[in-house]
């Protein structure tokens, strides 16, 4: 898959003048709120045509001002996970996975379950969804995006609107999405964390503009310029060396270029180096 | 209800308000929704003059009202002529003109409770349902008239009501015959018209009461089936 977007756009005083590529992986747009990144992807799911510019995936052209072509949003096969869920009320769970089946030229009975099953999803198919939780409802709302066979995945803040606890249960969820489906995915986000943790490119946008991307360890290099920080499959790998072991407590202490750690049990002997994977998102919110 | 003593007459005026009311609200049901999605939805270019137009019936009096449908739809006037001439299809003098008068009068009702359940509709929810793939008539279909449907029902049932009491344009476009034009009110103005029509102006009312107090209590209950689908 290879996708190209390059798009202007005036509202008001607000200039949105974009332009990015991306070859499949989860392409993050970072940047601060206000920064036109959901403007950004609206344009690409065909719910604001820009004044001008092209938007390609692969060899299907979905917009281009000079040729006067704007697929309209239903025929373009964007799957949307919006910020705030955007269930329908008055169907099931299972209604609103299934709304997009109606239209998808071809159905398949086993990528459905697959889906349902990658989500979790399988215990909250008879309930409405006034009655879920904000994670839970973050999880239907991927899987009907997912569930409508699209050719690319744009996901709004899907984690935004949620607490920490909640953010933790979803990423594994958009992990697997990334890895398992094989589906590319544009992630909008102002959180670093959540981008170190998800992104495999990440475009940067600041005031309507796209200015930067590449990888996210060029976008965000470590710290001390060493190579503490590896990415591996979406976590953030720390290389920390023991300092001592409590017996009273039971703990180890660790340390690390940027602080001190402290964990459960006995892990090996005073200045043996160890490797620890972590969620970059808790490896954020555990910060001193 | 043997025990009121309700004449033959009587029943066909029930009958025939029945029938009248029914099918008031049912042909103003879709254009009803149409003129309230226009003007809940589109800007376009004289749509105060629409909206006023559509809100003329409940503002002016009935009788006048009454009295332009005579002058366009009647035997005479050039669109009655047409009508009947090509279509075969009358409205002065006939039940259908009744239907056509309570119509009228309750169209106003019907839009402004329909535009009113459209203007509250979460449009995000029907751009999400486009991005899964919905044209714009499914859109409609499966996202907002469910939506809106506790304002179709009220605006159904204010337009039933209207029409069960119409009486001002009633008379004046199609007159008062038994059996074919005397609806409910109308046969309740006769009554009292006439000397020794008490009891059947009493008997009457109740019924007409009644009925009325049924249709309420029908929409409560079914407002109150569908909002808790949709809340």
């Amino acid at each position: 898959m290879t996708m190209r977007v390059e798009v202007e756009h005036r509202l008001g005083t607000f200039k949105l003048a974009a332009m990015f590529e991306t070859s499949g992986g989860l392409t993050a747009l970072y940047g601060d709120s206000g920064s036109g990144k959901t403007t950004l992807v609206n344009t690409i799911a065909g719910l604001i045509a820009p004044q001008k510019g092209i938007i390609v995936i692969d060899d299907v052209v979905l917009f281009d001002s000079d040729k006067n072509i704007n697929i309209p949003s239903h025929k373009r096969r964007i799957g949307y996970v919006f910020q705030d869920a955007r269930l329908f009320p008055h169907f099931s769970v299972k209604q609103n996975l299934l709304y997009g089946k109606w239209f998808a030229a071809r159905s398949n009975k086993t990528e459905t379950e697959k889906i349902i099953d990658l989500l979790g999803l399988g215990k909250l198919l008879h309930r409405m969804p006034h009655n879920l939780s904000g994670g839970e409802r973050q999880r239907v709302g991927m899987g009907r995006a997912l569930l409508s066979s699209p050719r690319l995945l744009l996901m709004d803040e899907p984690l935004a609107s949620l607490d920490d606890a909640r953010k933790l249960e979803i990423m594994p969820y958009i992990e697997q999405l990334r890895d398992e489906m094989g589906i590319p995915i544009i992630y909008v986000s102002h959180s670093v964390s959540e981008v170190m943790a998800l992104a495999t490119k990440i475009v940067l946008m600041s005031h309507g503009k796209t200015t930067t991307s590449g990888t996210p360890s060029q976008i965000f290099p470590p710290p001390t310029g060493s190579s503490i920080f590896q990415r591996n499959a979406g976590r953030v790998l720390l290389e920390l060396k023991i300092e001592s072991f409590n017996r009273l407590t039971d703990t180890t202490l660790l340390s690390g270029p940027s602080g001190k750690l402290r964990i459960k049990g006995y892990i090996g002997k005073k200045g043996e180096t160890v490797e620890m994977s972590y969620l970059a998102a808790k490896l954020k919110d555990s910060e001193p | 209800m043997n025990w009121l003593n309700i004449e033959p007459e009587e029943w066909t005026a029930i009958y025939l308000s029945l029938k009248v009311a029914v099918w008031a609200t049912t042909v103003s049901l879709p254009l009803g929704i149409a003129t309230a999605m226009l003007l809940a939805r589109s800007q376009f270019w004289g749509k105060s003059l629409v909206n006023g137009f559509v809100h003329l019936p409940l503002v002016m009096p009935p009788v006048v009202t009454g009295y332009v449908l005579l002058l366009t739809f009647g035997k005479r006037a050039p669109l009655g002529e047409f009508l009947s001439q090509y279509l075969g299809f009358t409205f002065s003098f006939r039940w259908t003109g009744a239907a056509l008068a309570c119509g009228v009068m309750g169209f106003p009702l019907m839009v402004r409770a329909i535009r009113l359940s459209i203007e509250v509709v979460d449009r995000k929810l029907e751009a999400a349902a486009s991005t899964l793939g919905a044209n714009p008539m499914w859109v409609f279909v499966t996202i907002t008239l469910p939506l809106i449907l506790p304002g179709i029902i009220a605006g159904m049932i204010l337009t039933f009501a209207k029409a069960m009491g119409e009486f001002g344009a009633t008379i004046t476009f199609v007159s008062n015959i038994p059996g074919e034009t005397q609806t409910l009110p109308s046969l309740i103005y006769t009554f009292t018209q006439v000397p020794g029509g008490d009891g059947g102006a009493l008997r009457l009312t109740l019924i007409s009461i009644a009925l009325s107090l049924l249709a309420l209590l029908a929409s409560e209950y079914l407002a109150r089936r569908v909002g808790r689908h949709i809340q």
